[in-house]
């Protein structure tokens, strides 16, 4: 489903130039669950954007669902995150001035659907992840577990093949933080491909298998 | 996508407010601007109704110590009749009146008769002749009504208009002259606009003076020269005048001189208000390129994220730009409000309902150009928002 070969990003600020990815070679399969570990710092969120096509890398070649990624123009890029990749975040970056379902329809804004059709997916979505009774609540209205089940659910209302997760539970206490990995483990039980990025051992463990990165080079 | 903007804009409405109430000031302004200037600019393009062009208007003070609407004396108007005449002989002149007011001053007398309101001159025969009038109907007085008992008068064409509709005035009666007044209407003269091509449409009214003992005294004269007169030919003019009648004064302006100082006169409050409003409406663009860079910049991580699940540049772009429109729509919509009152209430005065018409339009436009302007920058800048930097951090 995703495929690194010799994958390197660095960044450049005006002093340093800081290699943030080192030749990373990787294949993550259709209906993989794995996560991905590493010490702050070492380019796991790098590595997750290169994989979402947040960002591209500086040498090596990327593809995903047989897709190769190279100098697409961003409205394909775009398309192809619409279409393939969901995203969450340790953050969960859900937007405070709109409902719960606003928020979980965002990614169908940018399909052609009608307005009809986006408020049934978003409530299917919402739904799966146990908030059907949340609907119009205002994100801030709501528990950080609460917040990032609507995150998921918007990650997953486009029906992506890949799930991108990025500390999905760094913000959360423990039963929380478990709550989700259920469902992103039913998720992937489902048949959706998962990447994760964790600090906890213990999450870790629940995923197919762990890949561990160190100053940007992948440790085994 | 519209829904969703319009809930997002809602949920946000204490942010927009100030947004909102910056447009419907100015939109007010620009309004109030625009309604000015295309009020003066549809006058303009209306028939003045004569030829100002080598006319020259002089005063004269009889210098006996009378003054205000006096009878004359039988030698003033002897004196007054050669005035006129010797000013025609005067080389270079073609004609000569004397008159109540001349066009461009300041003032002139007005009346109204049953909810008409027009404005009334008093004129000897030659008027005609000196301001070049276009007869459209009927005729103009001569010496043919000396010692009729019907008075003769002229109107001009607004004023057929609003009294007759499309019936033939000429034969007719004013309506609502008070019964001793015995005028008649004998002839129509294309529009007649005294204040001058600026000024509004209005209904006027020409008497016929004869010079006798019994009229009012008329302080003006009107004459008219060729189109080529020597440079001292104010100066001859006021010789002869003097030569004629020694012991009055004179006073001599050309009319392209009067107009100048009644067209300034009129274009001040546009000019001013224009300087103003165009102060007003970049303080108003500067303030807002400031609030929709702020609101970008305070928004990265929705921008972001938006960003991250599949909006394009191009949608971004398009997304600020249509919140910026329904912000710009709502004051807009506040500020029509309070502008359709006008009509309702009957404030529009002497501006027609085209020209209140052809400024909404006018000042709409400027509006949505004006927020286009200020949001292009902001609206690009958030294309430039990269999704991993803005959900980076927190
Ligand atoms: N936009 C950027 N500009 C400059 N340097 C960056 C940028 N993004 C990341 N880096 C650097 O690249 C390296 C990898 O960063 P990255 O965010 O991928 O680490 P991480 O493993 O996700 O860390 P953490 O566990 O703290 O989230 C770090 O040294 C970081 O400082
Ligand atoms: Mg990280």
């Amino acid at each position: 489903m995703i495929h690194l070969e010799n994958v390197s990003k660095s960044y450049r600020t005006e002093r340093i130039e800081t290699l943030a990815l080192d030749s990373i070679n990787l294949e993550v399969e259709t209906g993989e669950f794995v996560a991905i570990m590493g010490p702050s710092g070492c380019g796991k969120t790098t590595l997750l954007n290169l994989m979402g096509l947040l960002d591209t890398p500086d040498q090596g070649t990327l593809s995903l669902d047989g897709e190769a990624i190279g100098k697409q123009s961003d409205r394909s890029l775009s398309r192809l995150r619409n279409r393939k990749v969901g995203f969450i975040f340790q953050n969960f970056h859900l937007v405070g001035d709109l409902s719960v379902v606003d928020n979980v329809e965002i990614p169908l804004l940018y399909r052609t659907l009608s307005s009809r059709e986006r408020r049934e997916l978003a409530a299917e979505a919402l739904g799966r992840v146990g908030l059907s009774s949340r609907i119009s609540h205002l994100p801030a209205q709501l528990s950080g577990g609460q917040q990032q089940r609507v995150a998921v659910a918007r990650a997953i209302v486009g029906r992506p093949q890949v799930l991108l997760a990025d500390e999905p539970t760094g913000n959360l206490d423990s039963q929380m933080g478990d709550e989700i990995l259920d469902l992103l483990e039913e998720l992937n039980r489902d048949g959706g491909t998962v990447v994760m990025v964790t600090h906890d051992p213990r999450m870790a463990e629940r995923a197919h298998r762990t890949v561990r990165l160190f100053d940007g080079r992948q440790v085994q | 996508m519209i829904l969703h903007l319009l809930r997002l804009a809602w949920n946000r409405k204490g942010a927009n407010a100030l947004v909102i109430i910056e447009i419907f000031v100015a939109f007010l302004v620009t309004f109030a601007v625009a309604a000015l200037g295309l009020f003066l600019w549809d006058n303009q393009r209306r028939p003045l109704g004569y030829q100002w062009q080598n006319v020259y208007a002089v005063n004269l003070e009889t210098g006996d110590g009378r003054a205000g609407d006096d009878d004359w004396s039988a030698d003033q108007v002897e004196t007054l009749r050669r005035v006129l005449i010797e000013a025609k002989r005067l080389e270079g002149v073609d004609s000569t009146a004397a008159v109540l007011t001349v066009p461009f001053e300041m003032g002139g007398s007005t009346r109204t008769w049953e909810n008409l309101r027009m404005q009334v001159n008093e004129v000897t025969d030659e008027f005609l002749e000196v301001m070049e009038l276009e007869l459209v109907a009927g005729r103009w007085f001569g010496p043919e009504d000396d010692g009729r008992e019907v008075e003769p008068i002229v109107i001009d064409r607004d004023l057929a208009r609003a009294a007759f509709g499309d019936a033939d005035p000429v034969g007719q009666r004013l309506p609502g002259e008070p019964d001793e007044g015995g005028h008649r209407i004998v002839g129509v003269v294309n529009d007649f606009r005294e204040d001058g091509e600026l000024s509004s449409a209005t209904n006027y009214v020409f008497e016929r003076k004869a010079l006798n003992p019994e009229s009012r005294l008329l302080r003006k004269l009107v004459v008219r020269a060729a189109p080529e007169v020597p440079p001292d030919f104010e100066e001859q003019l006021i010789t002869t005048l003097r030569g004629v009648a020694p012991g009055w004064s004179f006073e001599v302006r050309s009319l392209e001189g009067m107009r100048r100082i009644s067209r300034n006169f009129r274009l001040a409050p546009l000019v001013l208000s224009g300087v103003v409003g165009l102060f007003l409406l970049s303080m108003v663009g500067l303030g807002l390129i400031g609030v929709l860079w702020q609101n970008v910049t305070r928004r990265t991580r929705e921008l972001g994220l938006r960003r991250a699940v599949g909006a394009d540049r191009g949608r971004i772009y398009r997304q600020i730009l249509a919140e910026l429109f329904l912000v710009t729509t709502t004051g807009l919509l506040f500020g029509l409000l309070v502008v359709f009152q006008l009509p309702f209430l009957d404030l529009l005065g002497s501006v027609s309902e085209k020209v209140f018409a052809m400024a909404v339009t006018v000042s709409i436009l400027i509006m949505y150009s004006l927020t286009l302007l200020c949001g292009l920058y902001p609206s690009w800048l958030a294309t430039r928002v990269a999704a991993a930097d803005a959900l980076r951090y927190e």
